[in-house]
């Protein structure tokens, strides 16, 4: 099948560090690409790059074959690139309801309308109401975000991307700071919507990587040291030794 | 229904107290728009307040007053404009540089109208015939008469909250609140924030106008001080005295700064001293503003 995004050659340097250097990766709808490695090995950097936040160095950015490098978080919202974030980018200090409401108005052309209350929109209070359901939490739809647990802060962090209807999902560490049963709910979510999207997951929970990846690339140093099937990447030796610890090159 | 029987029983001067607050809130909802819901602090805002009323002097003409649908009217249109320009300078700045820049505007419009002959510099104009309106030959609209002026002022502040608490409950409404509380993740997801905090601008800078059109008319004389950064400031203390982000902030905060400083300045020479008290206290013992002291449980800010 044909892949929504694909990143050819990406590279960023920060004055002098290369945060990632030379990075090739696709991605198909319906396809988990997971992307690991140790700490500081540019896969937030990667993410970065893929959703507009940070322009590459060098390197292209391809959404449906089209090349779009260059174009900002909002314009790569637009064309399909959903996001999550590792640290919680969410609105605290509004209710579940609100955040969402945002997230599933930027698809209609209604924005600008400063009269009409936002109930009067059924698309956006229908579309609200499906995301909530999706990631479950319908129960506290009308709480503030800051009252929320760490968990169910993550799933609004979620709720926010899928309610933009994205053909592309990032998502950077969704597990990050749960405990084991939130997890468990996370990668359930991640498994029942998978069919939709084309995912690409930056994850440290190996469990949860292996449970739900169908194809992997691995990082260090802002290169792509190894990618592959899961079982390829599990019996990898350079990859063992990466994390490890030890430099691969030896 | 006390507001609305003042003019009835009330006192010449106390009528005329009444709607310079009337018209203060509308001043100080507007500038709540940019602070308190978008998260932009202004201390330009006067400009707009300002300017309002000295179009409406250099328009009036002498002799015949003008309908008052008209002048109001196009006071609020020449200010939108001047607001798109100032908005589409100043957003491009952020945090302490938007206020620096919001400043700097306000400033050079000040001494532009201060310092040239173009709009009667340090004097100001007077505006000898007040605009008014003949409703079919039977009833006449006079603003030079105290009361009929304070009806016009409240209905005109009930219409501008009205107003902005739609706005704050329609899709822009949203929109804004995400700006203020996380403008990265409102841009992510696929917002072009710049647009929407310019418009934000605009609709400020209009209410703005309507308020300095009664300031103007109310005393028929505007000067420069009405746009100096002195009034600006004025106005955000009265926004963080009520509560910023809170429909009722603004007429609380005002109230009260107005009330507060009418009394000292009749009790005492050092009546700025005693206000700087008073702010100072609210600010320490109510950090939501006075509008949070009802409902604290409504704004657990983080």
């Amino acid at each position: 099948m044909r892949s929504v995004i694909e990143a050819i050659g990406l590279t960023k340097r920060f004055a002098g560090l290369s945060a990632v250097s030379d990075v090739s990766l696709s991605c198909e709808p319906g396809v988990i690409h997971a992307v690991i490695g140790p700490n500081g090995a540019g896969k937030s950097t990667l993410i970065n790059l893929l959703s507009g936040d940070l322009k590459p160095t060098s390197g292209k950015i391809l959404i449906d074959g089209l090349d779009v490098t260059g174009s900002g978080s909002s314009q790569m919202s637009l064309l399909g690139v959903g996001r999550s974030y590792q640290r919680s980018n969410i609105y605290p200090s509004l209710t579940v309801v609100e955040n969402c409401n945002i997230a599933v108005q930027s698809r209609f052309e209604i924005s600008m309308r400063f009269l009409g209350a936002v109930s009067a929109y059924p698309g956006v209070e229908v579309g609200t109401k499906r995301v909530l359901e999706r990631v479950g939490l319908e129960s506290v739809a009308h709480k503030k975000v800051s009252q929320l647990s760490h968990g169910e802060q993550r799933q609004v962090e979620i709720a926010l991307a899928l309610a933009t209807n994205p053909k592309v999902l990032l998502l950077d560490e969704p597990l990050a700071g749960m405990g084991a049963e939130e997890s468990l709910r996370i990668v359930e979510l991640l498994r029942s919507i998978r069919s939709e999207f084309a995912v690409i997951l930056v994850e440290h929970d190996m469990d949860a990587v292996f449970a739900l990846a169908d194809t992997l690339t691995v990082m260090l140093n802002g290169q792509v040291i190894d990618a592959g099937l899961p079982q390829h990447i599990r019996s990898s030796a350079r990859v063992q030794a990466a994390y490890l610890g030890g430099d691969f090159s030896d | 229904m006390m507001l609305i029987l003042l003019p009835v029983f009330g006192e010449r001067f106390y009528i005329q107290f009444a709607s310079k607050i009337l018209i203060m809130i509308i001043f100080v909802s507007s500038l709540n728009l940019l602070v308190g819901f978008t998260g932009l602090v202004s201390l330009g805002h006067a400009a707009f307040f300002g300017s309002s009323g000295y179009v409406i002097a250099l328009l009036s003409p002498i002799g015949t007053s003008m309908n008052l649908f008209v002048a109001l009217l196009s006071s609020v249109l020449c200010v939108g404009a001047l607001g798109a320009v100032f908005g589409a300078l100043v957003l491009r700045t952020k945090g302490i540089f938007f206020i620096m820049s919001t400043l700097a505007l306000g400033e050079m419009l000040f001494y532009f109208l201060h310092d040239t002959a173009f709009a009667g510099g340090s004097d100001g104009i007077y505006i000898h015939d007040r605009p008014g309106f003949n409703l079919f030959g039977w009833w006449q609209l006079d603003l030079s008469n105290v009361s009929h002026f304070y009806y016009l002022a409240l209905i005109l502040v009930c219409l501008v909250l009205m107003l902005i608490k739609r706005i704050m409950n329609s899709p822009f409404g949203r929109v804004i609140s995400g700006i203020r509380v996380n403008e990265h993740r409102t841009k992510a997801l696929g917002y072009h924030t710049y647009k929407f905090k310019l418009v934000c601008f605009v609709i400020a800078s209009m209410i703005a106008a309507i308020s300095g059109f009664l300031a103007a008319v109310q005393f028929g004389v505007v000067n420069p001080e009405m746009v100096g950064w002195h009034a600006s400031g004025h106005a955000l203390m009265m926004v963080i005295l009520g509560g910023k982000g809170s429909i009722l902030g603004p007429v609380l905060g005002t109230t009260t700064l107005m009330l507060v400083e009418e009394i000292f300045q009749v009790a005492t020479k050092h009546w700025q001293l005693l206000t700087g008290i008073v702010v100072v206290l609210v600010a320490l013992f109510f950090p939501n503003g006075l509008a949070g002291l009802n409902f604290p449980k409504k704004r657990p800010e983080t």
